[in-house]
């Protein structure tokens, strides 16, 4: 496959993911207002263990169940506590959080290999009798839609609308005599798990983990695909993620096309940095808003 | 056996800095209502300030001056260019705290871009004493001294001249300053000028006590939240107790972790941990009031 070719694909791939991510994270943020800032968390959790079960010899499908599953009983004994909390006290703590499990990444050498990270991850389905990446491509897309779909069907039901209303004023809903606690830790576990989803996807793509790919900046990533897309709105939230992951891998391979004399992680974070300010300024509902509910 | 004047030294010096950290973090947070991630950077940008006078032959304790007015200067060019457009749009808490993490990745990478990400070091004398058997370096006594005297002007600044008794004031009851006269503009720029700048001087002396990299101030940031939610948000006096708390726990801490054989590369989480139980346990901090009417 010609370089190019290549790099479109790669491209593709990461969209995929990270609008997976993107996804989840608009599930706590944009639809029920949760200010999680420890996303990377759950994401590291679905890599490791991904990565962590397959290596064990065990096939794909049950790594990713049980990222799934300890990501969302992580997610579970996180919300407990977290959710109680005043909103910018939240996403303080879910930054710690998140750099607690990346602590615990780099110091458990007996499980994780610590900052030599996890190498060989094994490929799913890697006999398909065809170019590989481009399966990748339609794997990780397949995921998406399925992810996509089922987060339309939870946001448009009874259960999404009362997600809804607790975004738009937690006492009304909880007048309306819905335990809104358990509401919101339903959506932060179902967000970690979807989290994990795409962490597995990561893991079995590059093959290898460690954990300085789980900085927080991962986090303040996702979250401004979600910002730049419109919070709440699903489609955009994917064009931000593919906005975003564009602008990412552009950097990368942009020294090797037309140096212009600048690091590549310097100018896409700094161009990160400005979106971010930017979009929060000028445009806070986002590129695409999200659509108003019709009664 | 702990070496306890070793220890002595050592949490007086980690507690001395996280509390000159926390001065601007905690009564920006009281005053403009935000957790400002951007702090991490003026503490950054300090130490590169020195660190770029300190090549030009400078000595390191007469490019503090410089540090501490060059990230003065640029707390205000945040408030200026930042979060001033922002309050005026009537921005929220999470807004404001998005921005401010934007802004500090803008800066954190603009200083990796023109000093790059490998370790920086100071020119600096690396003669050493020895006192009740704990070895103390002349650049950490200096810390010492330097930060102990800082903690005092500020003290200074804030009982004896109007300006701090104003800025006590407004972290105190913003809304109470205001009706009583106080000029809310002014103490916000001085606040953010005073308390940025001294973030700066203390990234001077982390980065002469350990290494100077472009996350300098990040790496840093969630200890000095520990210490201004322990201390109670807006409270200075709040920030330096709980600064020699949370030193106290992370040097202590290290040697629990080492004799329960647990990696010593938990010393961070210690303080993650820290804040985590304090947002949920005590959120007011241990001197902090609750604010009338402030949603908890």
């Amino acid at each position: 496959m010609s370089t190019l070719l290549s790099y479109l694909v790669d491209t593709l791939i990461f969209i995929n993911i990270f609008a997976i991510l993107a996804l989840s994270l608009n599930l706590e943020v944009g639809v029920t207002r949760l200010m999680n800032f420890g996303k990377v968390a759950f994401f590291a959790i679905g890599a490791y263990s991904s990565a962590l079960v397959t290596l064990a010899g065990y096939p794909f499908w049950l790594g990713l169940l049980c990222g799934i599953v300890i990501a969302g009983i992580t997610g579970f004994l996180v919300s407990i506590p977290a959710l109680r909390l005043r909103e910018d006290y939240l996403a303080i703590a879910t930054i710690a959080f998140g750099e607690i499990i990346r602590l615990f990444l780099l110091n458990e050498r007996w499980l994780t290999r610590g900052p030599i990270g996890l190498r060989g991850i094994p490929r799913p389905l890697k006999d398909v009798p065809m170019d590989y990446q481009t399966f990748y491509l339609l794997f990780s897309f397949a995921f998406l839609v399925v992810v996509f779909l089922f987060l339309h069907r939870v946001i448009s039901s009874p259960f999404g609308r009362v997600l809804k209303a607790i975004r738009e004023d937690e006492l009304v809903a909880q007048s309306l005599g819905k335990n809104t606690f358990r509401f919101k830790a339903q959506a932060f576990v179902l967000g970690s798990s979807i989290a994990s989803i795409a962490g597995s996807l990561f893991a079995h793509y590059l093959t290898f983990i460690s954990p300085d790919m789980f900085m927080p900046t991962v986090t303040f990533a996702v979250w401004t695909m979600v910002v730049v897309g419109g919070r709440g709105n699903a489609l955009g939230v994917v064009a931000g993620a593919a906005l975003i992951q564009f602008m990412e891998r552009t950097t990368r391979i942009m020294k090797d096309i037309a140096d212009i004399g600048v690091e590549p992680v310097n100018l896409r974070m700094v161009l990160l940095g400005l979106l971010l300010i930017l979009f929060i300024m000028y445009r806070p509902q986002g590129i695409f808003m999200e659509k108003k509910y019709e009664v | 056996m702990v070496n306890v004047a070793q220890l002595l030294v050592n949490i007086l010096i980690t507690g001395s800095l996280y509390a000159l950290m926390a001065v601007g973090l905690t009564m920006i947070y009281r005053i403009l209502r935000f957790a400002n991630f951007a702090h991490a950077e003026l503490i950054t940008f300090g130490a590169y300030v020195a660190y770029s006078l300190n090549k030009l032959g400078f000595s390191l304790y007469s490019s503090l001056l410089f540090a501490f007015f060059a990230a003065g200067a640029l707390a205000i060019a945040f408030d200026y260019t930042v979060f001033k457009p922002l309050r005026d749009r009537g921005a929220d808490a999470i807004s404001l705290m998005i921005a401010s993490i934007g802004a500090g990745l803008v800066v954190r990478h603009v200083l990796q871009e023109i000093y790059g990400a490998q370790i920086a070091s100071y020119t600096l004398s690396l003669k050493s004493y020895e006192i009740f058997g704990a070895r103390i370096s002349q650049v950490q006594m200096g810390i010492i001294i330097f930060a102990v005297a800082a903690i005092l002007a500020f003290h200074l600044i804030l009982t004896r001249t109007k300006l701090g008794k104003a800025m006590r004031a407004t972290s105190d009851n913003p809304t109470l300053a205001m009706a009583s006269g106080v000029s809310v503009d002014r103490v916000i720029l001085a606040t953010w000028f005073l308390g940025g700048g001294i973030a700066g001087v203390a990234g001077v002396f982390r980065a002469a006590d350990t290494r100077l990299i472009p996350t300098l101030g990040w790496e840093v940031l969630l200890p000095v939240f520990a210490v201004v939610l322990l201390g109670g948000i807006g409270s200075f006096y709040g920030a330096i107790v709980a600064a020699y708390i949370i030193a106290i726990a992370e040097n202590v801490g290290v040697l629990i972790l080492a004799s329960l054989g647990l990696h010593t590369g938990y010393r961070p989480a210690i303080a993650f941990l820290i804040l985590i139980l304090v947002l949920i346990f005590r959120p007011q901090g241990i001197f902090g009031t609750r604010l009338g009417g402030e949603r908890e």
